[in-house]
């Protein structure tokens, strides 16, 4: 059954809106500024950053860390945040850093008792915008002690509503969640581009082909990068005569909201096309994706001090070895690096009006651990107390200064895309404000959101 | 004919990528046994951490070991180059990933009629989760020659579960076998890049690094599931170890043939089929196809005659009397007066660097110089052009008419001597008394050995060449510079840092092989063996 849907003002009503379990079609309004609807996603990866994601420049003219060149393909699109900080811990580092990174309050408790005295912005958007209806889903679940939610119902009341990582079948327990109201079918069609299986399967072999000499270019001397480089600009011309009408790597196309994603790649990859397709097909707008668990990166995270101090399980790298540490992390953060990234390149390949699903969202992506390299430019030492002293040159240390910050898309315009920005000592609060901000939450509102002193205000360095 | 020597390099070192864009590289100079410099006790600085893409025949080869190659499906690729070894800086353009994947697609396609190794039904890949890891696991450990890891067959298990998805299991088996195929796992030799082996440079080669390194230099194939797990079970070998496990892995026979190979890239056999043509008026038995006649058969006397019989010493190279079955020698009364003494009077070797009608002094006299003395030369200024001969004067008489010129004499009088022996023969390796002015061939010479001036390497005619250059250390230096840069794939002299060089490594080369007769065959263990060893850096 298709529902046609106009709407004069699409944001105030759509806060009102349900979505029915069939296809749905989305017109522009040629008067309105916006007519789909607006989604934010955040994404978290546990452990923080390395030196080598950090990035340099400033606006559009900007250049991607080693470790991020990956997201040269989307580079128009995404957004490098730096600079921000967070509420300090008041507990255990990694988990109140974690309780407190989307709710904007200090968190409070101990290691295993760490709570969180304020509600996540997932759910404050939810609550504002969607009727309450969110997504906590991921490939790894927040049950180990130092890994505790991110998202949280109220003051202390944690989020127990998380999908996916832990059950049996992790995929299958997203996608029954994403499509409750609408059952996917068993069966998965061609991908929603149209394009036939050949060419759907000549892309998979050319993307895989692409990924194995990245993943070479990566581990390769300086030396010897460029030959490489040619190589991937071959595969970039094949892919080109495999289908010319794509367009940075991926054909946009109206969504079909009767079929099954093409699922393909990891767990991540699976689950962030079924998220994907949700959020296209309006099964929900607003979601909170974990990629990635706790261990074995935490080892490998405190490679400056030659790996964790006492730890049971090193990985393969001796305690002590700097390098095998560092590598092991970098190794493991750039793969989930790829997964955002395909989970980006997934969103942008459902068109909306005359853009994206990606344009018509907010996706943040951060972790937990500061890291100073993200902000060269960043001198002062901060000093929190025993075992919070941060300084410049610390990577991955428990402090909250200084937080990785990625994000893409423009809420259909709305927030600047395609640059870095760097936003000294401001709180991940004011994004997350300008954010709502931009899809429709009033002034008034907002000031319910995060504790005061962490939350001050919006983040206009993001605006449009 | 623009480069000498073994592995493509030109006096410039390693210039840019075939059919990219990339600025030349700066002039280099190449390392020459005057320029060997190493210290009492002394170590070569860490050799440069590589990936370097395999030759066709080598990636040919790679990929018979685990699937069916439609020989048919290769004709984009020129498999046949004798001795061909590729530029260590050769990349992967969209024209060869296109020439790679026809060969792919044809053995894909062959395979999946009759999986050999899939426990369920070709039907069943990508679909049953177990059976296709367990295949993949084996093929990939195949074509990736011992460099594989969980994440590997987890890609490729994804590959295949999507295209199973999306069409079936047969094409999914296709789909994924050329992704092995064209996999830079399989089609790039790495050095220094297995990060496993040590967490700091200098590193090793990893023992799949090193099966590959020395296993395609021997054999041109890949290496054997022995090899593999000899050099993974025996991670600190030393020289003697690493020798006599490749006694143990490799025969006499197959070391033959790969210092068969050695010498066709060194003394560019290659060429015959390359763009070298002969007059077709003064010689109209000399097609292309005779040519290519001809290259085999000098290949497999150099097999034949000097390296499976066990003698393949450098002096027997040199020295020992050939007949060309071809030339019909056995009938051939001039032939019988004056003999062929060696490879540098084989007709093959002849050909292939001289002119199409004439016999070309400069251009033969170039070869050997770089070849044995391992002197480059700069090209010569632009617009010149060599007078013919005048009425009754020799090709001798002429150039040493024009060595007396100011600014040609530089380097005329170093590279036109050494080829005054070969004027006994014309420009297809015919002999005869008389050249084409009908004069008296003078074959005698001298070439200076730099730096050790004035000391003169005379030479009344081929077979005192032949035997002079034999024992001549200088030689031996050069050969050793050859087999180095053979072995290794580069110069012996860094592109980028003049100061680097291999010195060392090619003096305890040059050294030992000298000790035991300068046996060909041990030449290029023992090359192997070294550059195996050595440590990789950035």
């Amino acid at each position: 059954m298709l529902i046609k849907t106009h709407r004069r003002r699409f944001l105030g009503a759509l806060g009102t809106a349900t979505f029915a379990a069939s296809t749905l079609r989305f017109f522009v309004k040629t008067a309105e500024a916006q007519a789909f609807p607006q989604r934010f996603v955040f994404i978290f990866t546990p452990n923080g950053a390395d030196a080598n994601a950090a990035s340099s420049g400033l606006g559009a003219n900007y250049t991607l860390g080693p470790d991020m060149s990956l997201f040269n393909e989307l580079k128009s699109k995404f957004t490098v945040l730096d600079g921000l900080q967070i509420p300090p811990h008041g507990g255990e580092e990694h988990p109140a850093g974690r309780c407190s990174m989307l709710s904007s309050w200090r968190s409070s408790g101990t290691q295993s008792t760490a709570g969180n005295r304020g509600q996540s912005f997932d759910i404050f958007l939810a609550n504002k915008l969607a009727n309450g209806n969110s997504v906590y889903m991921g490939t790894d679940p927040p049950d180990i002690i130092a890994d505790l939610p991110i998202s949280w119902l109220s003051p202390g009341v944690r989020n127990d509503g998380f999908v996916g990582g832990g059950a049996p079948d992790p995929v299958k327990a997203v996608r029954d969640a994403l499509f409750k109201n609408a059952p996917l079918p068993n069966v998965p069609t061609p991908s929603p581009s149209g394009m036939s299986a050949q060419t759907a399967n000549e892309l998979a072999l050319n993307s895989y082909l692409k990924a194995q000499v990245e993943k070479l270019r990566a581990m390769a001397p300086a030396s010897e990068v460029s030959k490489l480089d040619l190589h991937l600009q071959a595969l970039s011309q094949i892919r080109a005569d495999i289908d010319p009408t794509q367009v940075g790597g991926m054909t946009a196309a109206l969504a079909d909201c009767t079929s099954s994603p093409t699922l393909s790649g990891d767990t991540a990859d699976q689950m962030g096309a079924l998220l994907a397709h949700a959020l296209a097909c309006g099964q929900t707008r607003i979601a909170v994706f974990r990629i990635g668990s706790y261990e074995p990166n935490h080892v490998h995270s405190h490679w400056q001090e030659g790996g964790m101090v006492g730890s049971s399980g090193l990985d393969g790298c001796a305690q002590g070895a700097q390098s095998c540490h560092q590598d092991k992390f970098r190794a493991i953060n750039k793969g989930w690096a790829q997964n955002v990234l395909n989970f980006l390149k997934a969103l942008d390949s459902f068109k909306e009006g005359n853009g994206t699903l990606l344009d018509n969202t907010a996706v943040v992506w951060s972790s937990e651990l500061s890291n100073h390299y993200l902000s060269p430019d960043f001198t002062r030492a901060y000093d929190w107390g025993p075992g919070y002293q941060v300084k410049p040159g610390d990577v991955n240390t428990h402090g909250t200064v200084d937080m990785p910050f990625w994000l893409a898309g423009s809420l259909g315009g709305k927030l600047k895309q395609g640059q870095r920005i760097v936003a000294q000592e401001r709180f991940a609060g004011e994004l997350y404000k300008a954010i709502a901000y931009s899809m429709g939450v009033s002034q008034a509102d907002l000031t319910a959101y995060g504790e005061p002193q962490y939350a001050p205000g919006i983040l206009q360095e993001i605006l449009t | 004919m623009g480069t000498t020597g073994v592995g493509g390099t030109t006096e410039l070192g390693e210039s840019g990528t075939g059919g990219a864009s990339a600025a030349p590289a700066a002039p280099v100079e190449r390392l020459k046994p005057g320029t060997l410099v190493c210290a009492p006790g002394g170590v070569d600085p860490a050799g440069p951490r590589r990936v370097i893409r395999l030759a066709p025949s080598e990636f040919i080869g790679s990929l018979m070991a685990a699937v069916p190659v439609d020989p048919a499906s290769t004709s984009g690729f020129d498999t046949s180059v004798l001795g061909e070894t590729p530029k260590s800086d050769d990349a992967v353009s969209k024209d060869w990933h296109t020439k790679a994947d026809a060969v792919a697609r044809a053995s894909a396609g062959q395979a999946s009629a009759s999986p050999a190794g899939l426990g369920c039904g070709v039907a069943e890949f990508g679909v049953n989760a177990a059976c296709t890891s367990s295949y993949l696991e084996s093929m990939a450990r195949k074509v990736f020659r011992g460099r594989v890891d969980a994440e590997d067959v987890s890609s490729l298990a994804s590959l295949a579960a999507g295209v199973a998805a999306r069409s079936d299991g047969k094409t999914a088996f296709e789909i994924v076998i050329r992704a092995l195929a064209l996999s830079p796992e399989s089609i790039y030799l790495t050095e220094g890049m297995d990060r496993s082996v040590a967490a700091t440079l200098p590193a090793s080669m990893g023992a799949a690094e090193m099966a590959s390194f020395i296993s395609f230099r021997i054999t041109k194939q890949p290496p054997s599931e022995s090899l593999l797990q000899a050099l993974s079970t025996n991670p600190s070998l030393d020289h003697a170890a690493l020798t006599t496990l490749l006694d143990r892995e490799f025969t006499p026979d197959q070391f033959a043939r790969g210092a068969t190979d050695f010498l066709a890239a060194w003394l560019n056999v290659a060429a015959l089929t390359g763009n070298i043509t002969k007059d077709p008026i003064k010689h109209p038995t000399f097609t292309r196809a005779f040519l290519g006649e001809l290259q085999k058969e000098t290949y497999d006397t150099f097999y034949t005659q000097f390296l499976a019989p066990g003698n393949g010493d450098l002096r027997t190279l040199l020295t020992a009397n050939v007949e060309s079955a071809l030339l019909q020698d056995s009938t051939n009364p001039s032939v019988q007066m004056y003999k062929r003494p060696g490879v540098m009077a084989m007709p093959g070797f002849i050909a292939s660097i001289s002119a199409p009608e004439h016999t070309d002094l400069p251009k033969r006299g170039k070869f050997l110089v770089n070849a044995f003395f391992c002197e480059g030369q700069q090209p010569p200024p632009p617009g010149i052009s060599f007078p013919d001969a005048m009425p009754g004067q020799s090709q001798r008489q002429k150039f040493e008419m024009i060595e007396a010129l100011g600014g040609c004499g530089g380097c005329h009088t170093r590279i036109n001597p050494l080829a005054y022996p070969m004027e006994r023969y014309d420009e297809v390796g015919n002999p005869r008394a008389l050249d084409d002015g009908m004069n008296i061939i003078d074959t005698s010479g001298a070439h200076a050995i730099i730096p050790l001036t004035p000391r003169d390497f005379t030479f009344t005619d081929m077979a005192d060449l032949g035997t002079k250059m034999a024992q001549e250390p200088y030689v031996h230096s050069c050969v050793s510079i050859q087999a180095f840069e053979y072995v290794t794939r580069r110069s012996a002299a860094s592109p980028t840092n003049p100061g680097r060089n291999d010195s060392c490594t090619v003096s305890a080369i040059s050294n030992a092989a000298t000790a035991n007769g300068f046996k060909l065959t041990d030449l290029l263990r023992d090359s192997l063996v070294r550059t195996a060893l050595s440590p990789r850096a950035d």
